[in-house]
């Protein structure tokens, strides 16, 4: 009996501890065109626009999402946080929707560069990169 | 027949080749392919081209091209290339040919409209039923699927709403389509080819709340070609075709079920069913089962009653590894009960005397192995 009490309030003092804990720092941050409306986006509909399910911001203005390559470990973080399925997840989810004629995966760059790069020059652009990066001349948007 | 899709794919490409320049082009331009290869082998009756000394000319290879002209604009393309071992099919197609070319234009409200060649929104899996590494088996189900209505020559319309926490996406389409059958009879083996026409139909799906989860109705009416130039009385009524279809799909698990038909009133009447199961012990692994189901009802000279036969009853499972989304190695294997094999077998036994009720003869029974691999990029 003791025992189980002890085994009880340990994991008491444990989950209270999880619930307390300061959020894990998030590995990437999601930058848009200087142009875009919002300041920060529901992660349901920045999952849509990177799947392709909605074109447009809440705003009305046009989506141009853009990824990082498949096998970068930013992808895989913003994909699991944000669109809530691996990378691998999505890419099988990309193959339905091109083998049945109804839409492309958004644009891959190679690196946080090429995608500020993108997303600088591109009205409407959307797109994540790591934590660290400079975001000068973009709109970092906040996600809730 | 053949050459009109050819000729609309290399319209279409060229309308879609504005002057630019390479990278744009390179920006612009989407290359993708598909092959799914096996071997497989009866251990009885050849069914579906998978014969009793065994076949590798299995093969289904899809080359995909998709040229964005805008934002808002776009031409895409598919050529096809399918074996199915000694199946008489394999005479009915060409050797390479483009099953779609359509152009399509996305509206601001984000209706999209596609002319042309089309893949046909119909069920869970009719665009991708030869995309391996989509499929937990080499095919989708056949009973279901069949060899009709897999794209249609005129337009496709779609749009998508959220209705709360549910995102339904409706589909409309009109134009015309070919149907393939094998018929094997005492007579020999023939493939049955018809063009289909005055097509109207729609696909709705209803994607839940709950990632993975959702149904789907498709309904159709078609006529069998010829029509306008049959006398009134003598032509064949108007098709009426559906389909229902509810899947959860999970990362580890998966579950589906589909019901199709074609009713032509008492003449022509076939419905087909599937159920569908895998789990995935670790990601690269998949463990399916399966089992489908087909009817039709057979007409017979009068005074003899039509006779619903059972055309089939297959059960599959299957294992399939995957090492990456884009490669997957599989091993299944089929018993298949019925009398729909790519040869005769006995069906139904006419009466010789009173009352004139035929009967229905034994169940063949055969047993097929498949073991293949599917590369898609």
């Amino acid at each position: 009996m003791r025992i189980l009490r002890t085994l009880g309030a340990a994991a008491f003092v444990l989950a209270v501890a999880a619930v307390l804990r300061p959020a894990e720092a998030q590995a990437f941050k999601i930058v848009a065109h200087e142009g875009v409306a919002e300041s920060e986006l529901p992660k349901d509909v920045v999952a849509k626009l990177f799947l392709k399910q909605v074109a447009k911001f809440p705003s009305g203005a046009a989506a141009k999402p853009v990824d990082l390559a498949k096998t970068s470990p930013v992808r895989a973080e913003f994909s699991t946080a944000v669109l809530g399925r691996a990378v691998a997840a999505v890419e099988t989810y990309w193959q339905q929707q091109i083998f049945a004629g109804k839409e492309v995966p958004p644009a891959a760059k190679a690196s946080d560069e090429e995608v500020l790069a993108y997303v600088r020059s591109t009205p409407g652009a959307i797109g994540y990169v790591s934590a660290g990066a400079s975001t000068s001349g973009v709109k970092v948007i906040a996600v809730r | 027949m053949r050459l009109r899709p050819t000729l609309l794919a290399a319209v279409l490409c060229a309308a879609a080749a504005p002057a630019a320049s390479a990278q744009d082009i390179a920006e612009r331009l989407q290359i993708h392919a598909s092959i799914n290869m096996g071997y497989g082998k009866s251990d009885n009756q050849q069914t579906f081209g998978i014969t009793k000394d065994g076949t590798s000319e299995y093969r289904a290879v899809a080359l995909q091209f998709g040229y964005a002209i805008d934002d808002n604009d776009r031409v895409v393309t598919q050529f096809l290339h399918r074996y199915f071992g000694a199946s008489p099919l394999n005479d009915a197609s060409p050797d390479f040919y483009p099953v779609w070319a359509f152009y399509e234009h996305a509206f601001e409200n984000g209706t999209k409209v596609k002319l042309g060649r089309a893949p046909l929104p119909r069920g869970l899996f009719n665009e991708v039923r030869f995309v391996g590494t989509l499929l937990p088996f080499y095919r989708v189900g056949r009973a279901v699927y069949g060899e009709t209505l897999e794209q249609i020559d005129g337009v496709v319309v779609s749009k998508p709403w959220d209705v709360g926490s549910f995102r339904i996406e409706t589909y409309g389409f009109a134009g015309g389509f070919d149907l393939r059958a094998v018929l094997a009879d005492a007579g020999g083996t023939t493939v049955y080819e018809a063009r289909n026409e005055n097509t109207v139909g729609t696909q709705v799906w209803v994607n839940t709340p709950i990632e993975g989860v959702r149904f789907g109705g498709f309904v159709a009416r078609y006529n069998t070609m010829p029509f306008a130039t049959v006398a009134p009385g003598s032509r064949s009524k108007a098709t009426i075709t559906s389909m229902v279809s509810a899947e959860a799909a999970f990362s580890r698990a998966f579950v589906r079920s589909e019901y199709t038909s074609f009713d032509q009133g008492e003449s022509n009447n076939y419905n087909a069913w599937y159920a569908q199961a895998g789990v995935k012990p670790v990601s690269a692994l998949t463990v399916a089962a399966e089992y489908q189901e087909a009817r039709i009802l057979v007409g017979l000279p009068a005074p003899v009653p039509s006779v619903k036969l059972p055309l089939s009853k297959e059960l599959t499972v299957g294992l399939s590894w995957s090492a990456s989304p884009n490669v997957a190695f599989k091993l299944e294997g089929h018993q298949v009960r019925g009398y729909d094999f790519d040869t005769a077998v006995p069906t139904i036994i006419p009466p010789v005397a009173p009352p004139f009720i035929a009967t229905i003869a034994p169940a063949t029974k055969s047993h097929y192995i498949l073991a293949s691999v599917a590369v898609a990029f």
